[in-house]
């Protein structure tokens, strides 16, 4: 079975390059341009990680990992921040994220940093 | 720190430089036992001293700043000043105007403090907004000239003091109307707070509160040579005291801090707008990174080699971009002093392995050899330190092309653990070695490739290197190869 991949991000062009990509790659992808409703989208397709931006309109994606960490029928789902700003790496340890991707990226870490979070 | 240590530090670092002043101070109120004249003249005389020194200042640099707050007090300190200065002239027993007592003074405090109390309270209405410095200036020399003529001439002000009695009610209820609008102006000062610098904020805050405990201090006394009379004017000299040190001391020593906060908040404002422009910059980048290997990947896989090589430039040359776009904000944060580092203790010789491995795997023409192992930790950024490695290595694949190796040594040197990373390709000259870390410096001489830079990575890296409190140098022989390297003292401190 293909592990299900659930990715936030506003920016299009990203989306759209991130759905080929997880499909080449084996996963199945769920793309959200925003956070609204996120807790119910992720009751419906019951993704096995998350792959998160932070600069989105609306709530961003700090509040969704704050949301999502603090309810239990989501916190046990991995959350990995995917982001351009400077230090994805401080941002994913201050709010409690799992893991970090620094945009841009390159296909194998990504892959390793499914791989990781989803053994 | 010693307990010992930290109280002796805060006393040379607030006590000390209050000192002299507390030394007159006592001084002051020792000398009211001999003369309460001289005691209330030199008090006064402070005042005025201040009042013009906050003119004078903001003043002389009104066309410098746009923030109007400033120069709005100078010019009510200098009405409040020349008040105060007949008032110590009126004095009982100054003997300067003949034929007065006690109350015309007293009358002309009170004018004063209305006048220091109201103009307080408009004061915030000023922050940010230039104002008519001349109509401004015209406004309070008429409000002071109609001030001492109601006292001198046209006694229209009503009894502050009677001989004999004391205050009137008049004065009473006026100093608490006076004391409240002091309230009222420290708490507008309260909701203005992030528009002053900290410090600032602070001194003004106190020296309106010390206004109030002075003021109703004066509410209290019977005769004008008395405890209270006594209390309430050290009460005032402490808040001009205070005064001074926020708008004179903090204006000349830090006056970006006073006059010039917008520019300061137009640095931040720079900032900010870098790190949204570098993010926004990256976003279309990712996407265009994430084709081309999409890309890369069919090609491997329909073995369509031509195209690959294609591919592959259009990928080095996206790199090239987004590195670019990192480095320009390393050096913007640099020269902002805003590099910051996030420490942590690691074994730096795992890093350098890990740093190795990774820039292997995507290098193949050179062998990155690591030599040496240090088990002593250090205390540094690891992410900052690792693009100092990795810049080290680059520069030395990129300017030995001819050569098929790198040489990484990891070092323990009593003090401190270092890194030296050596080519075999062509060296630099040895007049060119100390400038190799100045800012976009670039070396002619050696053959340019594509992933040139903008000759910011050594400088970045030597700003890394400083902050750790380390050192960074570079060894060349011409011909021979060069060797670069870096120490970070064991203990942080400088080595």
């Amino acid at each position: 079975m293909r592990k299900r991949i659930l990715v936030c991000d506003d920016d299009q062009g990203i989306s759209d390059v991130l759905t080929i990509i997880l499909d080449q790659e084996g996963y199945e992808a769920y793309i959200l341009n925003n956070g609204k409703g996120i807790q119910k989208k992720i009751e419906k397709f019951k993704p096995d990680l998350i792959l998160l931006d932070i600069m989105m309109p609306g709530i961003d994606g700090k509040e969704i990992t704050r949301i999502l960490k603090r309810d239990q029928k989501t916190s046990k789902i991995p959350i990995i921040i995917f982001s351009a700003l400077n230090n994805p790496d401080q941002i994913a340890k201050n709010i409690g994220a799992d893991d970090f991707l620094a945009k841009p990226f390159n296909i194998t870490d990504l892959v390793a940093k499914f791989k990781k979070h989803l053994s | 720190m010693s307990l010992n240590q930290t109280f002796r530090n805060s006393i040379t670092q607030y006590l000390v430089p209050v000192l002299p002043f507390l030394v007159l101070f006592a001084l002051l109120i020792i000398s009211q036992f001999h003369s309460y004249l001289f005691f209330h003249t030199t008090v006064e005389i402070f005042v005025v001293i201040v009042a013009v020194g906050i003119f004078m200042f903001s003043w002389n640099t009104r066309k410098l700043s746009r923030n109007g707050y400033f120069l709005f007090l100078g010019i009510v300190y200098l009405s409040v000043g020349t008040i105060d200065l007949m008032h110590a002239f009126s004095y009982k027993g100054m003997h300067i105007f003949p034929g007065i007592g006690a109350n015309l003074p007293t009358q002309l405090w009170l004018e004063e403090r209305y006048l220091l109390a109201f103009s307080l309270v408009l004061a915030p209405l000023f922050i940010g907004r230039k104002i008519n410095e001349s109509i401004v200036l015209g406004v309070y020399a008429a409000i002071t000239a109609f001030l001492l003529l109601a006292v001198f001439y046209l006694k229209i002000f009503p009894d502050s003091y009677k001989e004999g009695i004391g205050l009137t009610p008049f004065k009473i209820y006026s100093e608490y109307l006076i004391s409240a609008l002091f309230l009222i102006s420290a708490v507008i000062l309260g909701i203005f707070r992030e528009k002053f610098d900290g410090r600032v904020f602070v001194l003004l805050f106190l020296s309106f509160i010390i206004n109030i405990v002075s003021e109703l201090l004066f509410t209290l006394y019977i005769g004008v040579y008395d405890i209270f009379n006594m209390l309430g004017h050290l009460g005032e000299l402490l808040s001009y005291y205070l005064v001074y040190k926020a708008i004179i001391e903090v204006g000349l020593t830090k006056p970006y801090n006073l006059m010039f906060l917008e520019l300061k908040q137009a640095d931040k404002q720079k900032d900010e707008f870098l790190s949204i422009a570098s993010h926004e910059l990256k976003t279309p980048i990712t996407t265009i990174k994430g084709y081309a290997q999409i890309l890369n990947g069919y090609l491997s896989k329909n073995k369509d080699s031509k195209s690959l090589v294609y591919v592959s430039k259009l990928e080095l040359q996206i790199d090239r971009l987004g590195d670019l776009i990192k480095e320009l904000l390393d050096v913007s944060r640099i020269q902002s002093r805003k590099l910051e580092l996030n420490k942590e203790r690691f074994n730096l010789t795992d890093l350098v392995k890990d740093v190795v491995e990774d820039m292997q795997y995507a290098n193949k023409s050179h062998k990155i050899i690591v030599m040496g192992e240090v088990k002593k930790q250090i205390m540094a950024d690891k992410h900052r330190i690792s693009q100092v490695l990795i810049n080290f290595i680059s520069n030395a694949i990129i300017y030995s092309p001819k050569a098929d190796k790198v040489i990484v040594k990891v070092f323990f040197d009593h003090k401190s653990v270092g890194v030296s990373v050596s080519d075999f390709g062509i060296g630099i000259k040895g007049s060119h070695l100390n400038k190799v870390f100045e800012r976009f410096y670039q070396d002619k001489n050696r053959i340019r490739v594509s992933n040139g830079g903008l000759g910011l990575g050594l400088y970045i890296s030597k700003e890394i290197i400083k902050k750790h409190n380390g050192k960074i140098w570079a060894r060349s022989e011409k011909g021979k190869g060069s060797t670069f390297s870096f120490n970070i003292p064991l203990d942080g401190k400088t080595l």
